[in-house]
């Protein structure tokens, strides 16, 4: 199998890749359309035995793995930790912190060189989860001291989760702070001053000097804030939602020369469109973003695991056929 | 327009709610939404005129947002600011004396929990003068016709903020339509688009707080 590591190392690296666009995902939940065996997470996990705990770790693995060399990744995210998507309600894509750990560790012997590993290990604030954003939005104007302490104690979190994965050999840190909804920032332009970019400044700084990647994955529209993210110093920036308006050729022209983009396929269109869309998405986002590099393709957020696979297969064939950088008649991967 | 009603406007608009708040900071120490309402209705001031200086300045923090003037935090105290206003008014909401323009149901369709979107909907659409029943998140068709039975001639708010979910729109309307074929219904939510809305037969699509409050005012 060819070893497409140093394809997206160069695309995170704002270079053309010598082979092909890498394609990454934020978070797979796809696996198991893709394999005989299950990925097993989440809950479900939680319910086993130690013993059969610590032997789907290395089934989990070894699934990842296979289904990401069948899939042409570049890269794959490691499961996170406990969130919950609503009150009460976990995400599918966790582990608990030992168990993600331990799935790091055997993840790497099992890819070895031939993938680059990512986390999810925070660093920067974001429009905070259902039950507290009231009293967040309230604080950011009423004491606002207590969020730049808040701000610090999530830099500074994510520093010590970011040092602790790259120790395990993961090679790109995501922080993933949506700081915008469809119209614009959450945050007002003096909020973003003080509570956002400082402290992406500061972590993009610090996860490079462990000789890390700094991804800041965001939804909504970043537009109006595009430069100060460039100068953050982060190395790629993650979804340019498309559903927020985010044009990717426009911050492309803008600031691809500094930051490398992941996306941005509608993730939504992997739920509710056809093949032929996806393969029509996939070909004009990889026409209008793959020359010159700094360019990695996927999904513009997690593709739920209710969307047919077809859609995914179809996203890889459109790469097969645009996603070459090699200079040869015949370019089909 | 009676003074005391410019400065509650004021208040609504700038998300000052009582003497207390220390928000906005060239605000602080003066009466907020609270005291001024206390003072007006003890003044004899018609809570009408109130409820509509209310209204005039939730619109203008309403069409800020939407042109990317003023950003959640602030719309958020806004909405604080008109609910210490809407204490003061619910006896007069009560007895009659103040008239609402409608009934707004508002809820986050079956197997979406997510609030923020809705709530900010509801609290706008309320401080523009509508009467809003929120029926919280995870609503399903069955509670949202339960809701049209228990108030005629309402009007149907939906919200959804994943692509998983919003699919469930459109059986929520076709129940509704069932039961109830001239209600109105508006959706809204981050994954949602004006053709989409067309797509499942809804009466009308909304971006953004105020969009909802135009979408209503236009009904």
């Amino acid at each position: 199998m060819e070893n497409k590591k140093p394809d997206i190392c160069a695309a995170l690296a704002c270079e053309q890749p010598k082979n092909a666009v890498p394609i990454w995902e934020l978070e797979f939940h796809l696996w198991n359309c893709f394999s005989p065996k299950r990925v097993i997470l989440g809950t479900e996990f939680l319910t086993l035995s130690s013993g059969d705990q610590e032997k789907t770790l290395h089934e989990n693995a070894e699934i990842m793995f296979a289904v990401s060399r069948e899939l042409q990744f570049s890269a794959l995210t490691i499961p996170g930790g406990y969130w919950e998507i609503a009150p009460g309600v976990p995400a599918y894509y966790w582990l608990p912190d030992e168990a993600r750990i331990e799935q790091t560790k055997i993840l790497k012997r099992v890819v070895s060189d031939n993938l680059m590993l990512m986390a999810v290990t925070g660093g920067v604030l974001a429009i905070p989860e259902a039950n507290d954003y009231i009293s967040f939005s309230t604080k950011l104007l009423e004491a606002p001291e207590e969020i730049d302490d808040l701000a610090q104690r999530c830099w500074f979190q994510g520093i010590e989760q970011g040092k602790k994965f790259s120790d395990l050999g993961v090679e790109g840190l995501i922080t993933a702070s949506d700081i915008a909804e469809n119209r614009g920032p959450y945050f007002n332009p003096e909020q973003l001053r003080r509570f956002i970019f400082p402290y992406l400044h500061k972590w993009a700084l610090e996860v490079k000097s462990l000789g890390v990647f700094p991804i800041l994955h965001t939804d909504g529209n970043v537009e109006s804030c595009l430069d100060e993210i460039a100068q953050s110093g982060i190395s790629a920036l993650q979804a340019i939602d498309p559903v927020a308006g985010m044009d990717i050729i426009r911050v492309k022209n803008r600031i691809g020369d500094k930051v490398c983009l992941c996306g941005n396929v509608d993730c939504g269109l992997f739920l509710n469109g056809t093949p032929e869309q996806i393969y029509k998405t996939t070909t004009d986002v990889l026409q209008a973003c793959k020359t010159g590099g700094g360019f990695v393709l996927g999904a513009s957020n997690v593709i739920q695991p209710q969307a047919p696979k077809e859609n995914v297969l179809a996203m890889i064939e459109a790469w097969r056929h645009y996603g070459s950088y090699k200079p040869v008649t015949d370019k089909r991967l | 327009m009676n003074d005391l009603i410019g400065q509650i406007s004021i208040c609504i608009e700038r998300g000052k709610v009582n003497k207390a708040a220390p928000y906005p900071p060239d605000m602080r120490e003066q009466d907020g939404a609270d005291e001024l309402t206390k003072q007006a209705i003890d003044d004899g001031i018609d809570p009408n005129e109130i409820l509509h200086g209310c209204m005039m300045g939730m619109q203008k923090i309403g069409e800020k947002f939407s042109r990317n003037e003023a950003f959640v935090p602030e719309l958020l105290m806004s909405a604080k600011a008109m609910t210490a206003v809407m204490a003061h008014l619910k006896p007069f909401f009560q007895s009659g004396n103040v008239k609402r323009k409608g009934k707004f149901v508002i809820g986050t369709v079956a197997g979406d929990l997510h609030d923020i979107g809705k709530k900010l909907v509801a609290m706008v659409v309320e401080g523009n003068g509508w009467d809003v029943i929120d029926l919280g998140v995870d609503v399903s068709a069955d509670k949202f016709i339960a809701a049209i039975d228990e108030h005629p001639g309402c009007i149907v708010g939906m919200s959804a903020l994943l692509t998983t979910t919003m699919v469930n729109m459109e059986k929520s309307i076709q129940g509704i339509r069932a039961k109830h074929p001239g209600t109105k219904v508006i959706v809204g939510g981050a994954p949602l688009s004006t053709e989409y809305a067309n797509k499942i037969h809804a009466d009308g699509y909304a971006a953004d707080p105020q969009g909802a409050v135009n979408l209503l005012n236009g009904f």
